[in-house]
Protein backbone atom coordinates (compact mmCIF):
# COMPACT_ATOMS: atom_id res chain seq x y z
CA UNK A 1 0.00 0.00 0.00
CA UNK A 2 1.47 2.88 -1.11
CA UNK A 3 2.91 5.54 2.00
CA UNK A 4 3.88 8.94 0.93
CA UNK A 5 4.60 9.78 4.38
CA UNK A 6 7.13 7.25 4.84
CA UNK A 7 8.32 7.70 0.84
CA UNK A 8 9.02 11.31 1.86
CA UNK A 9 11.28 10.52 5.20
CA UNK A 10 13.41 8.35 3.01
CA UNK A 11 13.94 10.59 0.31
CA UNK A 12 14.42 13.30 2.91
CA UNK A 13 17.04 11.18 4.84
CA UNK A 14 18.64 10.13 1.18
CA UNK A 15 19.19 13.09 0.55
CA UNK A 16 20.42 14.92 3.89
CA UNK A 17 23.06 11.37 4.77
CA UNK A 18 24.60 11.85 1.25
CA UNK A 19 25.03 15.53 1.78
CA UNK A 20 26.80 14.80 5.33
CA UNK A 21 28.96 12.42 3.64
CA UNK A 22 30.24 14.45 1.01
CA UNK A 23 31.04 17.35 3.60
CA UNK A 24 32.73 15.05 5.92
CA UNK A 25 34.61 13.40 3.29
CA UNK A 26 35.76 16.61 1.49
CA UNK A 27 36.72 18.03 4.90
CA UNK A 28 39.06 15.17 6.37
CA UNK A 29 40.34 14.55 2.71
CA UNK A 30 41.21 18.40 1.83
CA UNK A 31 44.34 18.28 -0.42
CA UNK A 32 43.83 14.59 -2.09
CA UNK A 33 43.32 14.51 -5.55
CA UNK A 34 40.73 11.85 -5.20
CA UNK A 35 38.15 13.15 -2.67
CA UNK A 36 35.31 14.04 -4.32
CA UNK A 37 35.04 10.71 -6.54
CA UNK A 38 35.26 8.83 -2.86
CA UNK A 39 32.70 11.12 -1.84
CA UNK A 40 30.41 11.04 -4.68
CA UNK A 41 30.73 7.28 -4.23
CA UNK A 42 30.16 6.77 -0.70
CA UNK A 43 27.36 9.21 -0.48
CA UNK A 44 26.02 7.45 -3.00
CA UNK A 45 26.28 3.99 -0.99
CA UNK A 46 24.91 5.55 1.93
CA UNK A 47 22.39 8.03 0.93
CA UNK A 48 20.76 4.73 -1.06
CA UNK A 49 21.56 2.62 1.67
CA UNK A 50 19.78 4.65 4.22
CA UNK A 51 16.49 5.35 1.99
CA UNK A 52 16.49 1.93 1.17
CA UNK A 53 16.65 1.36 4.76
CA UNK A 54 13.98 3.70 6.01
CA UNK A 55 11.53 1.86 2.84
CA UNK A 56 11.90 -1.28 4.49
CA UNK A 57 13.23 -3.01 1.43
CA UNK A 58 13.82 -6.54 1.13
CA UNK A 59 16.91 -7.38 0.24
CA UNK A 60 16.85 -10.60 -1.54
CA UNK A 61 19.86 -12.75 -2.33
CA UNK A 62 20.59 -13.99 -4.99
CA UNK A 63 18.83 -11.66 -6.47
CA UNK A 64 15.38 -13.10 -8.09
CA UNK A 65 13.85 -9.79 -9.32
CA UNK A 66 15.30 -6.97 -11.91
CA UNK A 67 15.52 -4.37 -9.20
CA UNK A 68 17.26 -6.70 -6.97
CA UNK A 69 20.19 -7.05 -9.70
CA UNK A 70 19.51 -3.38 -9.90
CA UNK A 71 20.80 -2.71 -6.76
CA UNK A 72 22.94 -5.80 -5.91
CA UNK A 73 24.42 -6.30 -9.42
CA UNK A 74 24.29 -4.04 -11.22
CA UNK A 75 24.66 -0.72 -8.90
CA UNK A 76 27.47 -1.79 -6.99
CA UNK A 77 29.27 -3.04 -10.37
CA UNK A 78 29.50 0.29 -12.18
CA UNK A 79 30.55 1.89 -8.78
CA UNK A 80 33.50 0.06 -8.88
CA UNK A 81 33.88 0.12 -12.20
CA UNK A 82 33.56 4.32 -12.15
CA UNK A 83 35.97 4.32 -8.85
CA UNK A 84 38.59 2.14 -10.85
CA UNK A 85 38.24 4.78 -14.02
CA UNK A 86 38.41 8.28 -12.47
CA UNK A 87 41.49 7.04 -10.01
CA UNK A 88 43.23 7.83 -13.40
CA UNK A 89 45.51 4.46 -13.18
CA UNK A 90 43.86 3.11 -16.23
CA UNK A 91 44.08 4.26 -19.99
CA UNK A 92 41.26 6.39 -21.35
CA UNK A 93 40.58 3.39 -23.98
CA UNK A 94 40.59 1.21 -21.66
CA UNK A 95 37.88 3.25 -19.27
CA UNK A 96 35.79 3.82 -22.68
CA UNK A 97 35.60 -0.01 -23.19
CA UNK A 98 34.85 -1.16 -19.78
CA UNK A 99 31.84 1.63 -19.89
CA UNK A 100 30.91 0.19 -23.00
CA UNK A 101 31.03 -2.85 -21.83
CA UNK A 102 28.87 -2.52 -19.02
CA UNK A 103 26.24 -0.72 -21.24
CA UNK A 104 26.30 -3.93 -23.05
CA UNK A 105 25.69 -6.29 -20.15
CA UNK A 106 23.38 -4.02 -18.04
CA UNK A 107 20.05 -5.20 -20.01
CA UNK A 108 21.04 -8.02 -20.33
CA UNK A 109 21.75 -8.87 -16.59
CA UNK A 110 17.99 -6.96 -15.90
CA UNK A 111 16.24 -9.67 -17.53
CA UNK A 112 18.10 -12.54 -16.40
CA UNK A 113 15.67 -15.15 -15.62
CA UNK A 114 12.91 -13.91 -17.04
CA UNK A 115 9.93 -15.01 -19.61
CA UNK A 116 12.35 -12.83 -22.62
CA UNK A 117 15.54 -14.49 -22.07
CA UNK A 118 13.94 -18.34 -20.64
CA UNK A 119 11.82 -18.22 -23.92
CA UNK A 120 8.43 -18.84 -21.81
CA UNK A 121 7.13 -16.10 -23.49
CA UNK A 122 6.40 -17.05 -27.64
CA UNK A 123 6.35 -13.86 -28.99
CA UNK A 124 9.65 -13.14 -27.91
CA UNK A 125 12.50 -14.66 -30.56
CA UNK A 126 16.57 -15.03 -30.15
CA UNK A 127 16.14 -11.97 -33.08
CA UNK A 128 13.98 -9.97 -31.33
CA UNK A 129 15.55 -10.35 -28.25
CA UNK A 130 18.87 -9.21 -29.49
CA UNK A 131 17.74 -6.37 -31.29
CA UNK A 132 15.99 -5.00 -28.24
CA UNK A 133 18.98 -5.38 -25.68
CA UNK A 134 20.93 -4.31 -28.75
CA UNK A 135 18.98 -0.67 -29.01
CA UNK A 136 18.88 -0.64 -25.53
CA UNK A 137 22.57 -0.75 -24.73
CA UNK A 138 23.02 2.05 -27.84
CA UNK A 139 20.52 4.22 -25.77
CA UNK A 140 22.46 3.64 -23.02
CA UNK A 141 25.84 4.54 -24.34
CA UNK A 142 24.21 7.67 -26.28
CA UNK A 143 23.01 8.89 -22.68
CA UNK A 144 26.07 8.20 -20.98
CA UNK A 145 28.95 9.92 -23.15
CA UNK A 146 26.19 12.84 -24.13
CA UNK A 147 26.11 14.26 -20.65
CA UNK A 148 29.36 12.82 -19.24
CA UNK A 149 31.19 15.88 -20.60
CA UNK A 150 28.44 17.89 -19.22
CA UNK A 151 29.04 17.15 -15.81
CA UNK A 152 32.63 18.21 -16.44
CA UNK A 153 31.65 21.85 -17.46
CA UNK A 154 31.20 25.02 -14.53
CA UNK A 155 27.48 24.86 -14.97
CA UNK A 156 28.01 20.66 -14.16
CA UNK A 157 25.82 20.48 -11.08
CA UNK A 158 22.54 21.59 -13.26
CA UNK A 159 23.53 17.82 -15.03
CA UNK A 160 23.54 15.65 -12.22
CA UNK A 161 20.17 18.14 -10.80
CA UNK A 162 18.21 17.24 -14.62
CA UNK A 163 18.84 14.03 -14.17
CA UNK A 164 17.71 14.15 -10.50
CA UNK A 165 14.51 15.18 -12.00
CA UNK A 166 14.30 12.72 -14.52
CA UNK A 167 14.40 10.27 -11.71
CA UNK A 168 11.98 11.37 -9.95
CA UNK A 169 9.89 11.67 -12.97
CA UNK A 170 11.00 8.10 -13.88
CA UNK A 171 9.36 7.27 -9.94
CA UNK A 172 6.00 9.11 -10.54
CA UNK A 173 5.28 7.28 -13.96
CA UNK A 174 6.20 3.91 -13.02
CA UNK A 175 4.21 4.16 -10.15
CA UNK A 176 1.13 5.55 -11.77
CA UNK A 177 1.77 2.87 -14.26
CA UNK A 178 0.95 0.32 -11.35
CA UNK A 179 4.73 -0.72 -10.06
CA UNK A 180 5.13 1.16 -7.03
CA UNK A 181 8.05 -0.45 -5.90
CA UNK A 182 9.67 0.58 -9.15
CA UNK A 183 8.48 4.09 -8.96
CA UNK A 184 9.66 4.11 -4.91
CA UNK A 185 12.87 2.78 -5.66
CA UNK A 186 13.81 5.86 -7.56
CA UNK A 187 13.30 8.67 -4.75
CA UNK A 188 16.40 7.36 -2.84
CA UNK A 189 18.73 7.78 -5.61
CA UNK A 190 17.19 11.01 -7.02
CA UNK A 191 17.75 12.41 -2.91
CA UNK A 192 21.26 11.39 -3.04
CA UNK A 193 21.90 13.06 -6.50
CA UNK A 194 20.77 15.98 -4.88
CA UNK A 195 22.11 15.64 -1.83
CA UNK A 196 25.90 15.14 -3.49
CA UNK A 197 25.40 18.00 -6.01
CA UNK A 198 24.14 19.98 -3.57
CA UNK A 199 27.23 19.32 -0.82
CA UNK A 200 29.77 19.52 -3.55
CA UNK A 201 27.98 23.46 -5.33
CA UNK A 202 30.83 25.43 -2.73
CA UNK A 203 33.69 24.06 -3.85
CA UNK A 204 32.86 23.24 -7.35
CA UNK A 205 32.25 27.33 -7.53
CA UNK A 206 35.94 27.59 -6.19
CA UNK A 207 37.15 26.40 -9.45
CA UNK A 208 37.49 22.64 -7.91
CA UNK A 209 38.53 20.44 -10.66
CA UNK A 210 38.64 17.18 -8.75
CA UNK A 211 34.98 18.92 -7.64
CA UNK A 212 33.09 18.53 -11.22
CA UNK A 213 35.22 15.08 -11.17
CA UNK A 214 32.94 13.91 -8.29
CA UNK A 215 29.87 15.33 -9.77
CA UNK A 216 31.00 13.24 -13.19
CA UNK A 217 30.56 10.04 -11.22
CA UNK A 218 27.12 11.12 -9.55
CA UNK A 219 26.06 12.32 -13.01
CA UNK A 220 27.31 8.64 -14.35
CA UNK A 221 25.51 6.66 -11.08
CA UNK A 222 22.20 8.61 -11.81
CA UNK A 223 22.58 7.97 -15.84
CA UNK A 224 22.82 4.21 -14.89
CA UNK A 225 20.15 4.01 -12.45
CA UNK A 226 18.09 5.91 -14.63
CA UNK A 227 17.80 4.01 -16.96
CA UNK A 228 17.44 0.78 -15.38
CA UNK A 229 14.41 2.06 -13.39
CA UNK A 230 12.78 2.83 -16.89
CA UNK A 231 14.16 -0.57 -18.51
CA UNK A 232 12.52 -2.20 -15.26
CA UNK A 233 9.51 -0.57 -15.16
CA UNK A 234 8.99 -1.09 -18.81
CA UNK A 235 9.64 -4.97 -19.66
CA UNK A 236 8.63 -6.25 -15.72
CA UNK A 237 6.12 -2.80 -15.20
CA UNK A 238 3.59 -1.79 -17.43
CA UNK A 239 5.41 1.68 -18.09
CA UNK A 240 5.42 2.49 -22.03
CA UNK A 241 8.11 2.39 -24.22
CA UNK A 242 7.41 6.17 -25.48
CA UNK A 243 7.59 7.43 -22.12
CA UNK A 244 10.57 5.34 -21.17
CA UNK A 245 12.14 6.65 -23.86
CA UNK A 246 11.30 10.38 -23.50
CA UNK A 247 12.15 10.29 -19.59
CA UNK A 248 15.56 8.82 -20.80
CA UNK A 249 16.34 11.39 -23.05
CA UNK A 250 14.65 14.46 -21.27
CA UNK A 251 18.55 15.11 -19.57
CA UNK A 252 19.94 15.27 -22.87
CA UNK A 253 18.18 18.73 -23.13
CA UNK A 254 20.81 20.18 -20.95
CA UNK A 255 22.88 20.27 -24.51
CA UNK A 256 20.69 23.64 -25.56
CA UNK A 257 22.50 25.50 -23.38
CA UNK A 258 25.60 24.92 -25.21
CA UNK A 259 24.52 26.93 -28.33
CA UNK A 260 27.21 30.56 -28.36
CA UNK A 261 24.30 32.71 -27.74
CA UNK A 262 23.67 31.01 -24.17
CA UNK A 263 26.92 29.86 -23.39
CA UNK A 264 28.72 32.93 -21.91
CA UNK A 265 25.03 33.25 -19.74
CA UNK A 266 25.82 33.52 -15.88
CA UNK A 267 26.15 30.19 -14.96
CA UNK A 268 22.86 30.31 -12.25
CA UNK A 269 20.89 31.59 -15.49
CA UNK A 270 22.27 28.47 -17.55
CA UNK A 271 21.77 25.88 -14.54
CA UNK A 272 18.26 27.21 -14.49
CA UNK A 273 17.17 27.23 -17.77
CA UNK A 274 18.77 23.46 -18.17
CA UNK A 275 16.70 22.07 -15.24
CA UNK A 276 12.95 24.36 -17.00
CA UNK A 277 14.11 23.01 -20.59
CA UNK A 278 14.64 19.00 -19.21
CA UNK A 279 11.39 19.88 -16.96
CA UNK A 280 9.11 20.10 -19.93
CA UNK A 281 9.23 16.05 -21.62
CA UNK A 282 8.99 15.13 -18.11
CA UNK A 283 5.67 17.24 -17.19
CA UNK A 284 4.26 16.14 -20.63
CA UNK A 285 5.02 12.66 -19.87
CA UNK A 286 3.26 12.63 -15.99
CA UNK A 287 0.76 13.95 -18.08
CA UNK A 288 -0.34 11.32 -19.81
CA UNK A 289 1.02 8.58 -17.08
CA UNK A 290 -1.72 10.60 -14.51
CA UNK A 291 -4.68 10.70 -17.27
CA UNK A 292 -3.78 6.90 -18.20
CA UNK A 293 -3.64 6.05 -14.38
CA UNK A 294 -7.30 7.43 -13.96
CA UNK A 295 -8.96 5.68 -16.57
CA UNK A 296 -6.89 2.30 -15.70
CA UNK A 297 -6.14 1.86 -12.16
CA UNK A 298 -8.10 4.67 -10.04
CA UNK A 299 -11.17 2.90 -10.42
CA UNK A 300 -9.11 0.00 -8.25
CA UNK A 301 -8.42 2.58 -5.70
CA UNK A 302 -11.87 4.37 -5.49
CA UNK A 303 -13.07 1.31 -3.60
CA UNK A 304 -10.65 1.56 -1.34
CA UNK A 305 -10.75 5.21 -0.50
CA UNK A 306 -14.63 5.44 0.00
CA UNK A 307 -14.06 2.21 2.38
CA UNK A 308 -11.44 3.98 3.95
CA UNK A 309 -13.36 7.25 3.88
CA UNK A 310 -16.63 5.34 5.67
CA UNK A 311 -14.08 4.07 7.89
CA UNK A 312 -13.41 7.44 8.64
CA UNK A 313 -16.48 9.04 8.53
CA UNK A 314 -17.60 6.11 11.31
CA UNK A 315 -14.82 6.87 13.57
CA UNK A 316 -15.24 11.08 13.32
CA UNK A 317 -18.90 10.43 14.43
CA UNK A 318 -18.42 8.10 17.08
CA UNK A 319 -14.83 10.77 18.51
CA UNK A 320 -18.11 13.60 18.27
CA UNK A 321 -20.38 11.20 19.70
CA UNK A 322 -18.14 10.69 22.56
CA UNK A 323 -16.79 13.78 22.91
CA UNK A 324 -20.50 15.74 22.99
CA UNK A 325 -22.53 16.21 26.03
CA UNK A 326 -24.42 13.47 26.91
CA UNK A 327 -28.25 14.31 27.74
CA UNK A 328 -28.98 11.22 29.71
CA UNK A 329 -26.07 11.73 31.89
CA UNK A 330 -27.04 15.52 32.00
CA UNK A 331 -30.42 14.09 33.02
CA UNK A 332 -28.31 12.27 35.68
CA UNK A 333 -26.71 15.27 37.22
CA UNK B 1 22.37 -81.37 -20.02
CA UNK B 2 23.32 -79.35 -16.34
CA UNK B 3 24.64 -76.18 -17.93
CA UNK B 4 21.62 -76.24 -20.56
CA UNK B 5 19.20 -76.51 -17.41
CA UNK B 6 20.52 -73.82 -15.41
CA UNK B 7 21.03 -71.42 -18.73
CA UNK B 8 16.89 -71.86 -19.28
CA UNK B 9 16.37 -71.74 -15.22
CA UNK B 10 18.03 -67.68 -15.26
CA UNK B 11 16.61 -66.71 -18.32
CA UNK B 12 13.00 -68.03 -16.70
CA UNK B 13 13.18 -66.22 -13.79
CA UNK B 14 15.00 -62.88 -15.42
CA UNK B 15 11.57 -63.43 -17.99
CA UNK B 16 9.59 -63.31 -14.63
CA UNK B 17 10.73 -60.44 -13.07
CA UNK B 18 10.72 -58.46 -16.25
CA UNK B 19 7.14 -59.69 -16.40
CA UNK B 20 6.40 -58.62 -12.99
CA UNK B 21 7.89 -54.84 -13.61
CA UNK B 22 5.90 -54.54 -16.51
CA UNK B 23 2.85 -55.57 -14.58
CA UNK B 24 3.98 -53.26 -12.17
CA UNK B 25 4.25 -49.91 -14.56
CA UNK B 26 1.33 -50.32 -16.12
CA UNK B 27 -0.82 -50.66 -12.65
CA UNK B 28 -0.46 -46.99 -12.56
CA UNK B 29 -3.02 -44.88 -14.97
CA UNK B 30 -1.64 -41.80 -16.67
CA UNK B 31 -4.26 -38.93 -16.40
CA UNK B 32 -3.77 -35.24 -18.56
CA UNK B 33 -5.51 -32.38 -16.45
CA UNK B 34 -8.86 -31.59 -18.51
CA UNK B 35 -9.06 -27.77 -18.28
CA UNK B 36 -12.37 -28.29 -19.23
CA UNK B 37 -13.84 -29.62 -16.29
CA UNK B 38 -11.08 -28.22 -13.70
CA UNK B 39 -10.71 -24.68 -12.18
CA UNK B 40 -7.99 -22.64 -10.07
CA UNK B 41 -9.76 -20.58 -7.96
CA UNK B 42 -8.42 -18.14 -5.11
CA UNK B 43 -9.67 -15.81 -2.47
CA UNK B 44 -7.89 -13.42 -0.56
CA UNK B 45 -9.61 -10.92 2.24
CA UNK B 46 -10.10 -7.18 1.48
CA UNK B 47 -9.72 -4.86 4.21
CA UNK B 48 -10.32 -7.49 6.36
CA UNK B 49 -14.29 -7.56 5.77
CA UNK B 50 -14.98 -9.43 2.66
CA UNK B 51 -13.52 -11.99 -0.26
CA UNK B 52 -12.04 -11.00 -3.24
CA UNK B 53 -12.55 -14.14 -5.38
CA UNK B 54 -10.12 -15.08 -8.55
CA UNK B 55 -9.05 -18.06 -11.10
CA UNK B 56 -6.69 -19.06 -13.10
CA UNK B 57 -7.56 -19.58 -16.32
CA UNK B 58 -4.41 -21.50 -18.22
CA UNK B 59 -3.53 -24.56 -16.30
CA UNK B 60 -1.97 -27.87 -17.59
CA UNK B 61 -1.08 -30.79 -15.08
CA UNK B 62 -0.78 -34.69 -15.11
CA UNK B 63 -1.14 -37.60 -12.60
CA UNK B 64 -0.49 -40.77 -12.39
CA UNK B 65 -2.52 -43.15 -10.09
CA UNK B 66 -1.52 -46.63 -9.06
CA UNK B 67 -4.41 -48.44 -7.09
CA UNK B 68 -1.85 -51.22 -5.84
CA UNK B 69 1.09 -49.21 -4.62
CA UNK B 70 -0.51 -45.56 -4.06
CA UNK B 71 2.89 -44.02 -2.81
CA UNK B 72 4.43 -44.84 -5.86
CA UNK B 73 1.65 -42.53 -7.61
CA UNK B 74 2.49 -38.95 -8.76
CA UNK B 75 0.58 -35.13 -8.93
CA UNK B 76 2.14 -32.48 -10.88
CA UNK B 77 0.17 -29.10 -11.51
CA UNK B 78 1.50 -25.99 -13.76
CA UNK B 79 -0.54 -22.71 -13.36
CA UNK B 80 0.46 -19.76 -15.41
CA UNK B 81 0.30 -16.62 -13.49
CA UNK B 82 -0.53 -14.49 -16.56
CA UNK B 83 -4.22 -16.27 -16.40
CA UNK B 84 -5.10 -14.63 -13.60
CA UNK B 85 -9.02 -13.67 -13.70
CA UNK B 86 -10.72 -11.91 -11.14
CA UNK B 87 -13.17 -9.83 -13.75
CA UNK B 88 -11.82 -6.85 -13.19
CA UNK B 89 -9.39 -6.41 -16.28
CA UNK B 90 -7.81 -3.33 -14.47
CA UNK B 91 -6.68 -5.35 -11.28
CA UNK B 92 -5.77 -8.03 -12.88
CA UNK B 93 -3.18 -6.51 -15.14
CA UNK B 94 -1.94 -5.16 -11.19
CA UNK B 95 -1.90 -8.59 -9.99
CA UNK B 96 0.56 -9.52 -12.83
CA UNK B 97 2.85 -6.57 -12.40
CA UNK B 98 6.01 -7.27 -9.90
CA UNK B 99 4.42 -5.95 -6.99
CA UNK B 100 2.47 -9.52 -6.86
CA UNK B 101 2.97 -12.56 -9.02
CA UNK B 102 5.79 -10.36 -10.97
CA UNK B 103 4.82 -12.85 -14.15
CA UNK B 104 7.06 -11.49 -16.78
CA UNK B 105 9.27 -13.11 -14.07
CA UNK B 106 7.77 -15.83 -12.27
CA UNK B 107 5.62 -17.06 -15.17
CA UNK B 108 4.26 -19.71 -13.47
CA UNK B 109 3.34 -21.97 -10.41
CA UNK B 110 4.07 -25.29 -9.86
CA UNK B 111 3.54 -27.98 -7.51
CA UNK B 112 5.35 -31.44 -8.19
CA UNK B 113 4.76 -34.03 -5.77
CA UNK B 114 6.87 -35.94 -3.52
CA UNK B 115 5.26 -37.99 -1.34
CA UNK B 116 1.57 -39.51 -1.70
CA UNK B 117 0.25 -41.06 1.28
CA UNK B 118 -3.57 -42.91 0.94
CA UNK B 119 -5.92 -41.74 3.18
CA UNK B 120 -9.83 -42.29 3.99
CA UNK B 121 -11.22 -40.53 0.81
CA UNK B 122 -8.34 -39.74 -1.06
CA UNK B 123 -4.57 -39.45 -0.57
CA UNK B 124 -2.27 -36.88 1.52
CA UNK B 125 -0.28 -35.43 -0.76
CA UNK B 126 3.27 -33.52 -0.18
CA UNK B 127 5.36 -31.90 -2.57
CA UNK B 128 7.24 -29.04 -3.52
CA UNK B 129 5.21 -25.49 -4.20
CA UNK B 130 6.53 -22.85 -5.84
CA UNK B 131 5.07 -19.38 -6.36
CA UNK B 132 6.70 -16.50 -6.95
CA UNK B 133 10.20 -18.26 -7.47
CA UNK B 134 10.05 -19.55 -3.97
CA UNK B 135 9.22 -23.32 -3.29
CA UNK B 136 8.23 -24.92 -0.39
CA UNK B 137 7.34 -28.24 1.09
CA UNK B 138 3.51 -28.45 1.59
CA UNK B 139 1.19 -31.20 1.96
CA UNK B 140 -2.00 -30.99 0.57
CA UNK B 141 -5.25 -33.59 1.17
CA UNK B 142 -6.52 -34.76 -1.93
CA UNK B 143 -10.03 -35.63 -1.76
CA UNK B 144 -12.08 -37.98 -4.11
CA UNK B 145 -10.63 -40.29 -6.36
CA UNK B 146 -13.67 -42.00 -8.34
CA UNK B 147 -13.26 -43.46 -11.56
CA UNK B 148 -15.96 -43.00 -14.15
CA UNK B 149 -15.75 -43.61 -17.55
CA UNK B 150 -17.25 -41.38 -19.86
CA UNK B 151 -17.38 -42.47 -23.94
CA UNK B 152 -14.93 -44.80 -23.60
CA UNK B 153 -12.46 -42.06 -21.67
CA UNK B 154 -11.58 -42.86 -18.02
CA UNK B 155 -12.02 -39.81 -15.89
CA UNK B 156 -10.65 -39.18 -12.19
CA UNK B 157 -11.26 -36.26 -10.33
CA UNK B 158 -10.10 -34.60 -6.87
CA UNK B 159 -10.38 -31.48 -4.73
CA UNK B 160 -8.28 -29.83 -2.51
CA UNK B 161 -7.68 -26.57 -0.38
CA UNK B 162 -4.56 -24.95 0.63
CA UNK B 163 -3.64 -21.78 2.33
CA UNK B 164 -0.67 -19.70 1.19
CA UNK B 165 1.22 -16.58 3.04
CA UNK B 166 2.35 -14.31 0.15
CA UNK B 167 4.81 -13.08 2.41
CA UNK B 168 6.31 -16.64 2.88
CA UNK B 169 6.89 -16.69 -1.01
CA UNK B 170 8.53 -13.68 -1.26
CA UNK B 171 5.99 -11.12 -2.13
CA UNK B 172 6.64 -7.73 -1.15
CA UNK B 173 5.37 -7.29 2.38
CA UNK B 174 4.64 -3.29 2.17
CA UNK B 175 2.22 -4.33 -1.11
CA UNK B 176 0.41 -6.70 1.06
CA UNK B 177 -2.02 -3.18 2.02
CA UNK B 178 -5.80 -3.68 1.87
CA UNK B 179 -5.53 -7.30 0.17
CA UNK B 180 -4.91 -10.17 3.04
CA UNK B 181 -1.84 -11.58 3.36
CA UNK B 182 -2.96 -15.17 3.16
CA UNK B 183 -5.03 -16.49 0.09
CA UNK B 184 -6.89 -19.38 -0.74
CA UNK B 185 -6.36 -21.65 -3.04
CA UNK B 186 -9.39 -24.32 -4.49
CA UNK B 187 -8.04 -26.74 -6.85
CA UNK B 188 -10.64 -29.19 -8.56
CA UNK B 189 -9.13 -31.22 -11.00
CA UNK B 190 -10.58 -33.83 -12.99
CA UNK B 191 -8.01 -36.13 -15.30
CA UNK B 192 -8.23 -37.80 -18.39
CA UNK B 193 -6.77 -41.14 -18.95
CA UNK B 194 -3.97 -41.00 -21.60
Amino acid sequence: MPDPLLYFQATVASAIISAIVVLVIAMLGRGWEYTTQIASALAFVFGVGVGCWLLNWQIVFPPATGLDRLFIVVLPVVLAVELIASAGVVPTTVRQTMRILLAVMIPRVLLHGSVYISGADDGWTLSRLLLTLGISSVLLVVVWATLSPLASRAVGASTSLAIGLALIGCGMTVMMAGYIKGGVAAMPIAATLFGTTIAMLPRARCGGGSATAGMRMAVEMGVVALFSLLFVGHFFGRLSAISAVTILLAPLLCWVTEVPILRQENPWRIGVLRLAVVSIPLVAVLYFAKGDFDRKMAPLLVDNATASNQRFGYCVRQLLVRSSPQPHLLQQR
Amino acid sequence: MRQFLSFWTLTLIVGLSIHSRGNQCSAADEYDYDLVHSSVSFRARHLDISWIHGRFNEVSGKFSLDREAPEKSTFELTIKADSVDTANAARDEHLRQPDYFDTKQFPTIQFKSTKVKPIEGGYEVTGDFTMHGTTKEITLVMKGGNEHVFKDVKRVAFSTELAVKRSDYGFDKNAIGPIGDEAQILIDCEGMRK
